[in-house]
């Protein structure tokens, strides 16, 4: 936690330290007279300066702690995110004991289907199609793992069918028609 | 007296067949409009606003005031059920609400929130209807200084409050808010910031697809990769409030209210920091703080009279100085201007009722809420028997939807993605999200306020710090800074100890 | 009875279950599906208003939904580059203030001139200079003496930088050679706001955000700029601003909504018949424009076109002499006023 802590305060001294420099390029209209209180530079970079004191007190701060414990613990409460460690949100209080393995791969699956549905397939496609896919396949992904039988397969993956031709007919429907908003 | 015959008068008015049909519908609609990620208050509005046009004005009004009632309340729904909240104005909501849904409580939580929605909007109307003109006198002492410091009193609260055994990262996501809020034209001399070029990043990023992103996606994302929640029972759960349970905490409404009021006619500023000040008044006044963050009755109930009440407040500047404060607010007022109503300080003089026939619309929008409350519940506690391996890309796909839906750009999904992902990671290392979406709200605030307040004042600092009400605001964001540190707190505790040792044996002796 | 009905309806319509009441006449072009008109400014803003009166006309005319959609951003030009780059079917209309989308091309936002359009106009807004009840000022030789005694001193509030009442505020400061001092807000709404709280001395944005508070007397109405007095209800008759200074061409500012050049044939010759039969008699516009102190006065065609030019070159000339614009009007072929 704490050297996670460390990364992260200075990417934040890093990132506004950035946002300072860019801000003092900005143009200030001095030319047109105008009062340099008002040049567009003015608060975002003092934004970004307050950004990068409060990532350099992070980062301080979890140094600190370090050099008490000695050497960074990783914590029981900690998972893994994208191969650094992170503390993990508090769990339900009842839930399913599952291999961490399993739920790396529901959350992949998530991201994939996602990006691809909503930066990819909602273009290309008609929206009705692109969102009947997407349903469809990520259900069925994401309840793999828990088929326990051929029939239980064919039931899942009928419903997996049913509620995306329910979503993809009545998104369309209400959305055009109640809320006058155009579709992708 | 006047005042109370106007709005028995308004209130015969409308309860017939008609009005009352109008009244249930548009509640309805705006519910499911709030509901709906994406879809805001200020949307409902507007879409209506067009579709009424042919009606009476007093009947189109009411339809509006219904849909804008009915939306901030319905955005408390999805705060509960799922972590995202409906509506910028319900981030509070979810953070005592949705613990609460966890536990198995999801059905008195919403009945919580339905009674706290209600007795706030009840206290707005009563405000509303008794001292308008004087409300809104205050509002115009609030300039460009008070509005810097509200920016920034917005961000500190809600950072304090989102992240409690860390607030440094509750005001680091705060300020990453208003950082986001920088991209884009600026006010004054539309000097593209951040834009490198780009057109769509030259237009900034939406507050909708940024909040769509931020609580849906990333809600997502943070679900999948926790355990599974088995299904949660709902025997014990009840879907009616308890009478005793809610008058328990009558300070806490009435001080919620009120400051929601409040929150509300000052303009620009809206329901979101009517929910976020009602919300820190009430965890500092609280016997209950640890109970805040983690399931707190009281604190859920702050959040949702805050942010109803900030509607009838709304409505006072609107009314009384044809000033919205707040983003719906300001399509009701052209609605207003479009059905030929002349809201402004002459309208006591001039049009005396309608101020109270807006009164009796809030009054008829706050009772179909409290009918849709008991009605929708059990309904809408089924949502939480479905497993998120189908309810999720449901959702999903609503996500899409709503950050599309409010300007059809395809770069707002692009942004509401790209934030999902970004507020997933922030979320695992302990960022709380809420902060965030309030800067990114009042950043513009901030920025152009700062930049005003500078010229007016000749690039001084001083009325920054002198005057009246900015004094109070800077007074009260340093003393939410200091205490939040947790040196500061060690060392009060201290200070607390030694005194009350000290003064243990001067008693004894 | 019939109110019961017709609510019944208006909420069956909401809800999708019914078409809108379906009175098309014979024009040449039957559109089938909604038709969009984005304006690219706030929700309840002053195009925003205009164009909600305007919509349920043009639905009663073409009996098909008009949808109203804000895109708002970098001053309108997302928006107006939406609208021209939608498919060109006479589906996807722009809206706003025509001398804007004439001068996005030298402010850098947006490459397109009037010549890319259809334009039809329906009102005309006019800049009253006001200024706070409480201020000493009670005639606009007063106001010009004021400036003159003490150059950069006295605030003026307007909508931001090339907002209608900065361009007005420039062209007085301009042709009189005085100095003041510019707080911008963040919309004509703001700036009148801030002018009543006495954060600001002067305010010079559109009649229709003035209207109420000079009904109120909250702020005094020193001068129209016009060429002839405005009358606005409830105000009285308030004196064109060529009494003081009658070197000032004004040009009119004018609201409407636009298409892209190459949209079908029948779809102009369709609003034209709708702009000459429906929006030129229509009431609400004019009761609309009437109680906001604007212009009734829709015009399509070549008069649109001619009436939009003068004022677009003025504003972007203005623009230029403030330093303000990106490439020069001259190389864009907008000859200077």
């Amino acid at each position: 936690m704490h050297r996670s802590d460390f990364v992260i305060g200075l990417i934040l001294l890093g990132f506004g330290m950035f946002v300072v420099s860019e801000s003092s390029g900005m143009p200030r209209y001095a030319n047109i007279g105008a009062n340099p209180v008002t040049a567009p530079g003015l608060v975002p970079g003092i934004l970004g300066g307050i950004l990068a004191f409060l990532g350099l007190v992070m980062a301080l701060r979890a140094l600190i702690a370090m050099r008490a414990d000695g050497r960074p613990a990783t914590p029981p409460d900690q998972i893994e995110v994208f191969g650094v460690e992170a503390k993990a949100d508090e769990p339900p209080p009842s839930y399913v004991p599952e291999p961490p393995a399993t739920s790396r791969k529901r959350f992949l699956t998530m991201l994939t289907m996602s990006l691809v549905f909503a930066a990819v397939a909602v273009s290309r496609l008609p929206f009705w199609l692109a969102t009947f896919l997407f349903v469809a396949i990520t259900i069925t992904l994401l309840e793999l793992p828990r088929f326990s039988s051929a029939r239980d397969a064919a039931v899942r993956i009928g419903f997996a069918l049913v509620i995306a031709g329910g979503v993809a007919w009545s998104v369309p429907y209400v959305f055009e028609n109640v809320f006058l908003v155009r579709l992708p | 007296m006047e005042g109370l015959a106007y709005f028995g008068a308004a209130m015969i008015e409308f309860l017939d067949a008609a009005s009352l049909w109008n009244i249930l519908w548009a509640t309805l609609l705006g519910i499911i409009v709030g509901m709906l990620p994406g879809l805001t208050a200020t949307l409902g509005v507007a879409l209506l606003t067009t579709l009424t046009f042919g009606l009476p004005p007093d009947e189109a009004i009411l339809i509006l005031v219904c849909m804008y009632v009915g939306a901030i309340y319905g955005g408390s729904r999805s705060a509960i059920l799922l972590n995202i909240p409906g509506t910028p104005a319900n981030a509070a909501t979810a953070l005592d609400g949705n613990p609460l849904a966890r536990r198995g409580e999801g059905g008195r939580a919403m009945g919580i929130a339905t009674a706290g929605s209600v007795l706030g909007s009840f206290i707005g109307m009563l405000m509303l209807a008794s001292i308008a003109p004087l409300l809104a006198e205050a509002a115009l002492r609030f300039q460009s200084f008070e509005f810097f410091w509200l920016a920034v009193f917005g961000v500190v609260i809600s950072g304090r409050l989102t992240s409690l055994d860390d607030p440094l990262k509750g005001w680091i996501a705060g300020f990453l808010g208003l950082l986001v809020a920088m991209v884009g034209q600026e006010a004054i001399y539309s000097y593209p910031r951040f834009a490198y070029g780009d057109t769509n990043l030259a237009g900034g990023f939406g507050l909708l697809p940024v909040l769509v992103g931020l609580f849906g996606f990333a809600e997502i994302l943070t679900v999948m990769r926790q355990p599974l929640a088995a299904v949660i029972k709902t025997s014990t759960d009840s879907v009616i409030p308890k009478v005793r349970e809610v008058l328990r905490y009558w300070r806490t409404i009435i001080r919620s209210g009120v400051t929601g009021t409040l929150m509300g006619l000052i303009p620009g500023v809206g329901e979101d920091m009517g929910a976020w000040s009602s919300y820190a008044l009430a965890r500092g006044a609280s016997k209950e703080k640890e109970q805040f963050g983690k399931g707190s009755i009281e604190g859920l109930m702050a959040a949702e009279a805050g942010n109803n009440a900030a509607v009838p407040g709304a409505m006072i500047p609107v009314l009384t100085l044809a000033v919205p404060g707040s983003a719906p607010a300001a399509v009701l007022l052209a609605a207003m201007f479009i059905h030929g109503i002349r809201p402004g300080p002459l309208i006591m003089i001039t049009n005396p009722s309608f101020v109270y026939e807006v009164t009796a619309m809030v009054f008829l929008a706050s009772a179909s809420i409290l009918l849709y409350g008991l009605l929708l519940t059990k309904p809408l506690m089924l949502v939480l028997r479905v497993p998120p391996s189908r309810l999720m890309p449901i959702i999903m796909v609503l996500c899409t939807v709503g950050a599309f839906a409010i300007a059809s750009r395809l770069f707002d999904v692009w942004v509401m993605l790209a934030f999902g992902v970004a507020g997933f990671i922030l979320r695992q290392y302990g960022f709380p999200m809420a902060p965030l979406i309030l800067g990114v709200v009042l950043g513009p605030i901030l920025d152009s306020n700062l930049r005003r307040g500078l010229v007016l004042s000749d690039g001084s600092l001083l009325p920054f710090l002198s005057r009246p009400i900015s004094l109070a605001l800077w007074i009260s964001i340093a003393l939410t800074i200091l205490l939040g540190i947790p040196t500061v707190q060690r060392f009060l505790a201290d200070v607390v100890r030694r005194v009350k040792g000290g003064r243990a044996p001067d008693t004894n002796s | 009875m019939r109110r019961i009905l017709k609510s019944i309806l208006i909420s069956l319509i909401v809800l999708g279950l019914a078409a809108g009441a379906s009175v098309a006449q014979d024009y040449p072009w039957q559109p089938d599906r909604p038709i969009t008109i984005i304006v690219p400014w706030a929700a309840g803003g002053s195009t925003d208003q205009v164009i909600r009166v305007l919509a349920p006309e043009l639905e009663g005319a073409l009996g098909v939904s008009v949808v109203v959609v804000n895109q708002p951003g970098a001053s309108g030009s997302i928006g107006t580059a939406n609208a021209l780059n939608a498919p060109k079917d006479g589906y996807t209309w722009a809206a706003g203030a025509i001398r804007d989308v004439g001068t996005y091309v030298v402010l850098g936002m947006l490459d397109t001139s009037i010549d890319d359009w259809h334009v039809y106009l329906a009102v005309s807004n006019v800049s009253i200079v006001g200024v706070n009840a409480n201020t000493p000022y009670q005639t606009f030789d007063e106001l010009l003496a004021a400036f003159e005694a003490d150059p950069g001193g006295i605030t003026v509030a307007t909508a931001g930088l090339s907002s209608a009442g900065h361009v007005v505020m420039e062209d007085i400061a301009q042709a009189v050679g005085l100095a003041y001092s510019h707080v911008p807000y963040d919309g004509g709404n703001p700036a009148v706001i801030a002018t009543v709280a006495g954060e600001a001395a002067v305010v010079t944005q559109l009649a229709s955000e003035q209207a109420e508070m000079l009904r109120a007397n909250r702020l005094r109405a020193l001068a129209a700029y016009a060429d002839i007095p405005l009358v606005l209800d409830g105000v009285g008759e308030i004196p064109p601003i060529t009494d003081w200074i009658p070197e000032l061409t004004i040009p009119s500012n004018f609201f409407g909504i636009w298409a892209p050049q190459g949209i079908p044939e029948e779809v102009v010759e369709t609003m034209n018949m709708v702009w000459e039969d429906v929006v030129k008699n229509s009431e609400a516009l004019r009761a609309y424009a009437a109680d906001r102190g604007a212009l009734f006065n829709p015009m399509y065609g070549d008069a649109a076109y001619e009436e939009a030019l003068p004022s677009i070159s003025h504003q972007a000339w203005t623009l230029y002499d403030g330093d303000k614009a990106v490439i020069s009007p001259a190389e864009v072929g907008i000859p200077r006023p």
